[in-house]
């Protein structure tokens, strides 16, 4: 019991650092608290959903359009309404995506209604036993695209040129400007990535929770801890934090009680953050 | 507790004269006459408030469509005693805050007389006592916690049947045909109770403890959850180790799908589960496809386009066979449970308590509870089945009845008690290597 509860909360982080990633980096690189992360989500579940319905593609196949689409969306968004309030109140900046979060949650509503959609694909149903734990091949290729998708923005950032160019615009913004760098269009690409990871996310879960207008609530909650005790902008950290806070829910559930496994999570976090402010994984405000 | 057909009786003719004498006063209104003389009344302002955005949306926005095609059935045939209903509408939002508020608009902006809601026992209680306070009827169709009024609260109707009638379903299917069919005693059968932890889930599960520890059924265990919850292996994992021979479970609508792939994952087989709310919808079948839900039962009110007709009234049969295909023709989907409620709880109010309140000559919350206070309609006079005869003290219906249907070929048919029922039970469930 003991081995099949940490293998669901190894799913489960896996799945909550798919969300999380994305918000950190934006936090990171931009400065701003991204509260339309999970109904940014929930648009992307939606442009699955879309193209599974319309044109019978299978969930995994619409990646590339869904990936696109919301790194489009993502740019979009930083130079058309972020970058305006950039310079102003942090309550404005805050206020802009809590009310683009509604905007999205109720376009949603408004063009597919409250009904619950689902898509399927012909692994749906399969189940492995690694180590004689019961695994859906779903969950092993969320669990597969994730770590993917944390290495592969961790190289990102690490290795090439665009990548440096965001982390010295994360760390020192001014500098960067003097040095050549185009701040704003780096903070459209960092906030281009985090949509696009977004629609990883969803494409990765879509097989595994209906669609419906508020699905990404549950997940939008949870990045934030996540992002918070991994260390506000670091990319390893929420990664991380994301692995912890999804195994300690899942055994906590299993081994003692499932109601309280929430609160159990909530009540860790504030421990600690009192003894780690800055998150379990260093410093504030760094990207990978 | 009854499911027997009432035999033709005094009060099932007086229904029937009822239904009858509607019929006939909405026909002379429908060709002009003005209705009754000295009608005081001549509109009849009622608010829906249901959630019809938000987590709860789906079957919100059934029972806002269903109640809605109702009173504009009415009012095409004549409206009441010539009174025309005037329609307002209110969106909870899925939350109870938003829901209370709501109704506190609908009462002091569009003057609403009536109020219909709410679908969810957490968002009826919050609108409850502003009724209460502002004396205007909540004539609930949907939510089932026996707390949803406070003690005292005159002003509260409910049409559909509390939780205590799903516990009372679930036992008595479970005496009559679970058991026999499992070949043990009642006492001997394993009964696992899971549920979300809302005023919804956790009300059905205390009735099914309750009233499952008054006869000797043994309960082996009872588990609490999280409806948001993306992952529910562990309650899972927890059913399992407990070696249930039937599964009780009160979900609503996003946790059964996660619940149901869970329970996939983990191979876990049960004689019988018995679901509800979202085990009804059509959310479900769409996921998991007919031969996903093969099996599975259900316990609510009944899905009243698969259900026997029968036995209803002539005049319920024949209204119902219209609102069921409006209601397929408009929105695209069967009348299930959550329409059915809506449709009959409506249908209860138009048709048996509004004629009364107009007669009064005025629309007010005493008006309308002296009205209700008066109907007394046998079985087979709703669209759901059961009769109407609302209660004094708490204001439910105390003829209203849960009853068990089955994932049947991809229908989900009524199939207990006998005289509800279109088809027989299937016993055993499916195992998912059958699946």
């Amino acid at each position: 019991m003991l081995a099949s509860a940490i293998a669901s909360g190894v799913v489960l982080g896996a799945i909550y650092a798919l969300v999380a990633v994305g918000l950190a980096l934006i936090f990171g690189v931009v400065k701003i608290i991204n509260f339309a992360q999970g109904a940014l989500l929930t648009v992307a579940l939606y442009g699955v959903y879309l193209m599974y319905s319309h044109f019978r593609i299978d969930p995994y196949l619409t990646l590339p359009a869904v990936v696109a689409g919301m790194a489009a969306l993502g740019y979009l968004i930083q130079t058309v309404l972020i970058d305006r309030v950039l310079n102003k109140e942090r309550a404005s900046q805050l206020l802009i995506t809590f009310g683009l979060a509604m905007a999205l949650q109720n376009g949603c509503l408004a063009l597919f209604g409250a009904d619950y959609h689902s898509v399927n694909t012909p692994i749906d149903s399969q189940v492995i036993h690694p180590f004689g734990v019961a695994v859906t091949v779903v969950s092993l290729v969320a669990m597969g695209g994730s770590a993917l998708s944390v290495a592969f923005l961790y190289l990102f950032l690490r290795k090439t040129r665009v990548g440096t160019a965001i982390r010295v615009v994360a760390q020192q913004p001014d500098s960067a400007e003097l040095a050549g760098i185009n701040v704003r269009r780096m903070y459209a690409l960092a906030f281009a990535l985090g949509c696009a990871l977004a629609g990883v996310a969803a494409v990765l879960i879509s097989p595994m929770y209906p669609i419906q207008p508020n699905v990404g609530d549950t997940f939008g909650i949870i990045a934030f801890i996540v992002v918070v005790l991994g260390g506000l902008g670091s990319v390893t950290g929420a990664a991380a934090s994301a692995m912890l806070i999804g195994i300690g829910q899942s055994v906590f559930a299993t081994m003692i009680n499932v109601q309280m496994s929430t609160a159990f999570v909530f009540l860790v976090f504030i421990v600690l953050m009192i003894v780690r402010p800055n998150g379990l994984f260093g410093r504030t405000e760094r990207v990978a | 507790m009854s499911w027997q057909r009432a035999r033709f009786s005094r009060k099932r003719l007086g229904a029937a004269l009822a239904v009858t004498a509607l019929a006939g006063t909405l026909a002379a209104c429908s060709s002009g006459s003005g209705g009754s003389g000295g009608n005081a009344v001549s509109e009849i302002r009622i608010g829906l408030i249901f959630p019809t955005t938000g987590a709860m949306a789906p079957l919100g926005v059934q029972q806002d469509n269903a109640a809605k095609l109702v009173l504009n059935w009415a009012n095409a045939h004549g409206g009441i005693n010539g009174a025309k209903i005037k329609i307002f509408e209110a969106d909870s939002q899925s939350d109870p805050g938003t829901g209370a508020t709501a109704a506190q608009q609908l009462i002091d902006q569009d003057q609403v007389q009536i109020l219909i809601g709410s679908y969810a026992s957490g968002i009826a209680q919050a609108i409850a006592p502003v009724a209460q306070r502002n004396k205007v009827v909540l004539w609930e169709i949907g939510a089932v916690a026996p707390t949803v009024a406070q003690p005292g609260d005159h002003f509260f109707f409910r049409t559909v049947g509390a939780s205590p009638t799903y516990a009372m379903a679930d036992l008595n299917f479970l005496k009559a045909y679970l058991a026999p069919k499992l070949g043990k005693p009642l006492s001997q059968v394993r009964v696992a109770v899971a549920h979300e932890d809302g005023p919804f889930g956790t009300s059905v599960a205390d009735a099914v403890t309750t009233q499952a520890k008054a006869m000797g059924v043994n309960v082996v265990t009872d588990i609490a959850y999280s409806e948001t919850s993306p992952d529910l292996t562990p309650v899972v994992l927890k059913l399992k180790a407990a070696k249930p021979d039937v599964l009780l479970i009160t979900p609503l609508v996003a946790s059964t799908s996660v619940f149901w792939q869970n329970a996939r994952t983990q191979n876990f087989n049960v004689k019988a589960i018995i679901g509800s709310a979202g085990f009804s919808s059509s959310a479900f079948l769409q996921k998991f496809g007919a031969k996903g839900v093969q099996g599975v039962y259900d316990v609510e009110a009944p899905a009243v386009a698969n259900m026997n007709h029968a036995d209803l009234q002539p005049q319920v049969r024949s209204a119902l066979a219209t609102l069921s295909a409006s209601f397929q023709a408009k929105y695209g989907s069967p009348c299930l449970v959550h329409c059915g409620d809506a449709v009959g709880g409506t249908y209860d109010l138009v048709t048996y308590v509004l004629p009364g309140v107009v007669k009064s000559g005025s629309v007010t919350a005493d008006s309308v509870r002296a009205a209700a206070l008066k109907v007394n309609v046998a079985t087979g006079g709703t669209p759901q089945g059961f009769g109407l005869k609302l209660s004094p003290s708490t204001g439910d219906n105390s003829r209203a009845e849960s009853v068990i249907m089955q994932w049947q070929n991809g229908k989900l048919v009524v199939v207990y008690p006998q005289a509800l029922a279109s088809a027989p039970p299937v016993f055993p469930m499916p195992t998912w290597s059958q699946r």
